[in-house]
């Protein structure tokens, strides 16, 4: 008896005890480091996602000799060349992170558990990350992910939703960084039905916007019965562009300049 | 969560578990535990998990459930003399409530897989597949050579989940996720396992990266061992991962028994990585153990409560880790199986997505 009970009386011995209480440790249950507090910037950075994410949270698995896909997320350094421009073990034609393109981004895809990945969305088991948390490795990766900083990457759409409620559509844009509020007006924004191939503007004081940090957030009830879908434009003229709070023009067309179009469509 | 969160948190778990919602049991260790058997008495694979062989079929339709099936109707799975499939099928309902952060409610399909295995007439070779083919794309689990030197000798080469302490079927398992060995982490190597009357004995060489292949010229190095007592079982396995980052160290020490109608399951790990140091000098060591207690209420209804705890870097105070889980396993007829429980989680409070309460319903299609 006394051989049977051996290993479960141990393993009982230590599994009696609590959870730690955290004491002088940062986010990733490390240590606190005696340094500089970081600038406020605009953005996000390497660094903060290991803190709140990566180190966090990834390395429950992805870490040491034999981390899962070989992918080891355990220092800043190890996830910043375990990730950036290296292809996905599971989908070799797309990159686990592609600076500059959340969407293309492998790491993305597993993350959201988007339709095409290889096996089960992470973190595997759960819980998963909000989709705060999701938005946050979006923006790094909108602004070329960095290995230090917050990147030189142009302030872009990292993600979009859009629903229609009780007869009116709303659309949350997420940008990758801050928006500078007064510079968001509804004469930067074009919204137009589609019915029949017939594209009808819709009026600026007949949609409502909402800017707040990274967020625009667009609601307008829906005036024309038969419209099958709704576009979003986004403009940014020279004169009165869309600017982050570093006072820089955001890109709408995504080619590494600032200005451009952006365009979304709503299908109703 | 605020009260009223925590209030129907509460009112649909105990829904959930009046309901019977619960539980399964198809490749559990604590059934070889509790049949004295190891785990090749009803798999294919030696090592256990993945497809099951006749006796493990006939298990699964006659002992495991409820309501026995029919013998004369019996399938195991063979669809030619040569040919053997297989399938698990696990979809489920859970509910994640956060202490600080957002909760979430979600139907996911767990996992899908298909078996097939593949033995030529009066050949000791045969080639044995796990193919995963949900959620997502599908994914390779195992695939590899089978061959039988005798009925106490074999070796496989191929990708392999290599043998290491309990093979419990969560991967989210302390002692799975931190060590590495899990069915969604197999790797590529080989391995010999070789049984003599109350012992069994595995070692393996692998590629230790758990890449497609190998990223340096570093190999890791496996030993398992296995003693079946008289209603009882102690192991012990040790891994070296010779990586040119630097090595990892991996030991256990794992058991189990029956005791008054209770099946009792343990292992404690060890792991020593010397590619990661938190504190200057010093190699990440990380700690850790795992307790199961089932006990069989009726026929078909097994009840399951584990506890585990992790401390990710023994050189670090106040970072521990623990969870603990009430499981019910419910299996009403052959092939079905319902299971559900409650998970609760406890890490630091600076990592929200540690501390949580998680119930979860699964409904596990086993073949």
């Amino acid at each position: 008896m006394v051989k049977k009970m051996l290993i479960p009386v141990l393993a009982l011995g230590l599994t009696a005890c609590g959870a730690g209480t955290g004491k002088n440790l940062d986010n990733q249950g490390l240590p606190i480091k005696n340094s500089e507090p970081p600038t406020q910037t605009n953005g996000v950075t390497l660094a903060n996602l290991q803190q709140h994410i990566f180190g966090a949270i990834c390395t429950n698995c992805h870490s040491g000799s034999n981390a899962p896909r070989g992918l080891r997320l355990d220092s800043e350094e190890n996830s910043y060349a375990f990730l950036v421009s290296r292809a996905a073990d599971e989908a070799p034609e797309l990159m686990r992170v592609n600076p500059g393109n959340p969407d293309a981004s492998y790491i993305i895809r597993k993350l959201e558990g988007a339709s095409g990945i290889v096996g089960g969305r992470m973190p595997l088991g759960g819980p998963y990350l909000s989709q705060t948390q999701i938005n946050t490795v979006r923006d790094w990766i909108a602004n070329g992910a960095p290995r230090t900083g917050t990147g030189t990457g142009i302030t872009k759409v990292s993600q979009i939703k859009s629903e229609k409620v009780e007869g009116e559509i709303s659309a949350s844009l997420h940008f990758s960084r801050a928006l500078e509020t007064d510079s968001v007006t509804e004469k930067n924004i074009n919204l137009s039905y589609t019915a029949a191939d017939t594209n009808t503007p819709v009026a600026i004081n007949k949609f409502n916007l909402l800017v707040l940090d990274q967020s625009l957030e667009i609601v307008v009830p829906q005036t024309i019965p038969n419209a099958t879908a709704i576009t979003i434009t986004l403009k940014s003229p020279n004169e009165t562009p869309i600017l982050d709070t570093e006072q820089h023009a955001i890109t709408g067309n995504s080619d590494h300049n600032e200005g451009g179009e952006y365009r979304y469509e709503h299908q109703l | 969560m605020n009260i009223n969160s925590k209030l129907k948190f509460l009112f649909t778990s105990a829904l959930f578990l009046l309901l019977g919602v619960a539980l399964p049991a198809s490749a559990e260790p604590y059934l070889a535990v509790k049949n004295n058997m190891f785990c090749s008495g009803c798999h294919v694979n030696p090592v256990g998990g993945g497809a099951r062989n006749s006796y493990g079929a006939y298990y699964g339709t006659t002992v495991l459930p409820q309501i026995a099936g029919s013998l004369t109707q019996f399938d195991s799975g063979n669809i030619t003399e040569s040919l053997r499939v297989g399938a698990n099928f696990r979809a489920n309902y859970t509910q994640t409530d956060l202490e600080k952060g957002e909760d979430t409610r979600t139907f996911e399909t767990q996992s899908g897989q298909l078996y097939f295995i593949l033995q030529p007439k009066d050949s000791r070779f045969s080639l044995y597949i796990d193919e995963q083919l949900a959620p997502g794309g599908a994914i390779n689990r195992e695939a590899f050579i089978l061959t039988k030197f005798s009925a106490s000798s074999s070796l496989k080469v191929g990708k392999l989940m290599l043998p290491y302490g309990i093979r419990l079927e969560d991967d989210t398992a302390f002692i799975r996720q931190s060590t590495g060995f899990n069915f969604d982490n197999s790797d590529n190597g080989i391995e010999w396992d070789w049984q003599k009357n109350r012992t069994f004995i595995s070692t393996a060489i692998s590629n230790g990266s758990s890449g497609l292949t190998n990223n340096d010229k570093g190999m890791s190095y496996l030993t398992r061992v296995e003693y079946l007592g008289n209603n009882w079982r102690a192991g012990a396995s040790g891994v070296l991962n010779d990586a040119e980052l630097g090595a990892r160290y991996q030991a256990n020490i794992f058991g189990g028994f029956n005791w008054l109608g209770f099946t009792f399951l343990a292992e404690m790990d060890h792991i020593k990585d010397k590619s990661i140091s938190h504190i200057a000098g010093k190699d990440e060591e990380q700690r850790i153990s795992f307790v199961e207690v089932n006990r069989e209420i009726t026929k078909g209804l097994n009840v399951k409560v584990t506890t585990e705890y992790l401390d990710p870097d023994t050189n670090i105070d106040e970072n521990e880790r623990v969870r603990h889980s009430l499981l019910m396993e419910y299996t009403p007829f052959a092939n079905m199986q319902i299971r559900g429980g409650l998970r609760d989680g406890k890490d630091i409070p600076q990592k929200v997505n540690g501390n949580y309460t998680n119930l979860f319903v699964q409904m596990h299609l086993y073949y």
